[in-house]
């Protein structure tokens, strides 16, 4: 056993929170929706590394993927925020949503993925962007990630690209509440909500506060979730850009889906 | 090397992000010795940091408090000795358990293990050691639970009577929000305790307590929960804690050279224990040792500066340490080794 000096301070590390996008690149997103997504999150991806890079709680890693017909990690691990290149998403073929949350499951892991690092994982922030509905089988493996505990206690944001085709309840079922799926209308919407939700969500799971655990190991009060959802309601409440986005069950803005400009 | 017998030390520091917030220390450390120095009782609570949590810090006081109590009914007491036979020549660990009764002794998973949840596969590993860990040991895990409970139920108490004597402000009340005042006290608990026929230990939440019995090697001697998971712990707060303690015991003479325990908050600023566990072994190795060199003063005095920055660059969390060295024991072993590295 290694002997450390114990009053050393540059043995200290920071944890690892990995920033997860799980993205849609079905063929219902070719066009504006994808090239302003490939924009929106490249933009976001420099304030992210800004965050991680003064963070002294936590650094940021970035991991990509995408689903289609069938699903691709943009890297095979999570990489520094700063250093994150993007590579341009392309979009074609069905939605395999299933598949998607079956192969986030497995990355959610010590053993077998992306939290065994040494000088300690925090939960993952989780971004959701799809414009459409599952065309496999996404309710068994849904189940399963539930079920993990990463998963659980991390943070869950689905973006609806359009109210055409996405269905709030099944993407509410994969954050676990209605405040956390937000639904966008037009591309200008889009990138400013990437930027919204990819910040504040890096913001707050990057920090954390011990809190006890239900008996049946539900989630805790005051979880960082909740204060993800927090934030990102009062975000569009106050800031006009974000004032034409619907958040859970509102149909305020329903109909005025608008991608043509690309 | 000061050849002083026995060191034992404890201390908490306010963390950094504590002092940012204007909350309180909320974790709380007791080291005792009896005046027959034969009996420790080390004892660490970290109060959750949530704004729920708004009397973290009364609760882990008054946790501590209590289980210092408790346990000195293990003590002898007027000269009178104990009945020993429960522990004498035997050991043993035992994990948390199941909540749900029905469950608790069963071997047979509910469902094929692939179609398990993480969750699910995690804690029915868990209930199988348990199974296997409990067994022969009924006397002693009754005493223990007596123990747990009649500290639960005491806490219970005491949290009450702080509520009626100090009653909760708007600001506190509009922090708990709906949540029980149980809630506003929550705090894990983690306690060892030595006299020199036997140790036992027993732990609710996270934080670690880490020995070593040959001076080079440290480990958990109470089994890890694992529903502590990242920031969320058990604690004495849950609806029904008594099957999330778990607990250790030894009456076979094999004692600790040393024994840390520390709060999550320290923990958490030497990196993931479950995958890099050599980092805080490490330091606890290297705090032992300068314990042993420099005497308990001057290292308490170290560490009082040091932990502090410590919280500042690593969890901001609160930090608290307990220990106990056998001093005498330690000189030996490195006598003995230097030995044997100048014959090799």
């Amino acid at each position: 056993m290694a002997t450390n000096d114990p009053f050393a301070l540059d043995a200290v590390p920071r944890r690892v929170m990995p920033l997860i996008f799980l993205v849609d690149t079905s063929g219902s997103m070719d066009g504006a929706k994808i090239a302003s997504l490939n924009t929106a999150v490249r933009e976001a991806l420099n304030d992210v590394g800004e965050i991680s890079k003064n963070n002294s709680d936590a650094q940021i890693k970035v991991a990509v993927l995408e689903f289609s017909s069938g699903i691709d990690w943009m890297y095979p691990q999570p990489i520094e925020s700063e250093s994150f290149q993007w590579q341009d998403l392309k979009a074609g073929g069905l939605t395999s949503l299933g598949a998607a949350y079956g192969e986030l499951n497995e990355k959610l892991s010590k053993s077998r993925g992306f939290m065994a690092e040494p000088t300690g994982s925090r939960a993952p922030a989780i971004i959701l962007i799809t414009d459409g509905q599952p065309t496999d089988d996404y309710k068994h493996p849904l189940e399963k990630l539930k079920g993990n505990p990463w998963f659980k206690a991390g943070v869950k944001v689905a973006i609806a690209v359009g109210d055409e085709d996405t269905n709030v309840d099944v993407l509410a079922e994969f954050t676990g509440n209605k405040e956390a799926v937000l639904t966008v209308h037009n591309v200008d919407q889009l990138k400013k909500i990437i930027k919204t939700v990819s910040v504040t969500a890096s913001q707050v799971a990057s920090q954390s506060a011990s809190v006890g655990v239900s008996s049946n190991g539900a989630p805790a009060p005051a979880d960082t979730q909740s204060q993800v959802v927090d934030s990102v309601t009062n975000a569009i409440e106050t800031n006009e850009d974000l004032q034409n986005v619907d958040q859970g069950d509102s149909t305020a803005n329903s109909g005025t889906d608008d991608w043509g400009n690309w | 090397m000061h050849k002083t017998g026995r060191i034992v030390f404890n201390t908490s520091v306010l963390g950094a992000s504590h002092i940012k917030d204007d909350k309180p220390c909320q974790d709380y450390s007791i080291a005792w010795q009896s005046e027959d120095p034969d009996a420790v009782v080390l004892v660490v609570c970290d109060g959750h940091g949530s704004d729920t949590y708004v009397r973290s810090d009364v609760g882990s006081r008054l946790a501590g408090e209590i289980t210092l109590q408790a346990v000195q009914a293990f003590f002898p007491k007027d000269g009178k000795d104990l009945d020993l036979d429960w522990i004498i020549g035997t050991k043993g660990d035992v994990t948390a358990r199941e909540v749900d009764e029905s469950l608790r002794y069963s071997d047979v998973p509910s469902k094929d293990e692939s179609e398990m949840t993480e969750s699910e596969v995690l804690r029915f590993k868990q209930r199988l050691e348990f199974i296997e860990q409990i067994k022969g040991l009924h006397e002693q895990d009754a005493i223990f639970q007596a123990l747990f409970s009649s500290i639960y139920e005491k806490w219970l108490d005491a949290i009450s009577k702080d509520a009626e004597q100090n009653p909760f402000s708007e600001n506190e009340l509009s922090k708990l929000g709906n949540h029980k005042l149980v809630k506003a006290y929550g705090t894990t608990l983690m306690t060892y305790v030595q006299t020199s026929h036997y140790w036992f230990a027993f732990h609710i939440g996270d934080g670690r307590m880490l020995a070593s019995f040959d001076g080079a090697e440290w480990r958990q001697i109470v089994p890890w929960d694992c529903s502590c998971f990242q920031n969320q712990t058990t604690s004495l707060c849950n609806s029904y804690p008594l099957p999330y303690f778990r607990y250790a015991f030894d009456g076979t003479g094999n004692f600790p050279i040393a024994i840390i325990c520390c709060s999550d908050g320290i923990e958490d600023s030497y990196g993931d224990y479950e995958v890099a566990p050599e980092r805080l072994q490490g330091y606890f190795a290297g705090l032992t040792k300068v314990f042993v060199e420099e005497g308990k003063e001057s290292t308490m005095a170290r560490l009082e500066e040091f932990l502090p920055k410590l919280s500042s660059v690593g969890s901001k969390d609160d930090m608290s340490l307990a220990g106990l060295i056998d001093v005498d024991a330690y000189i030996a072993i490195k006598e003995q080794e230097d030995v044997t590295e100048n014959q090799e």
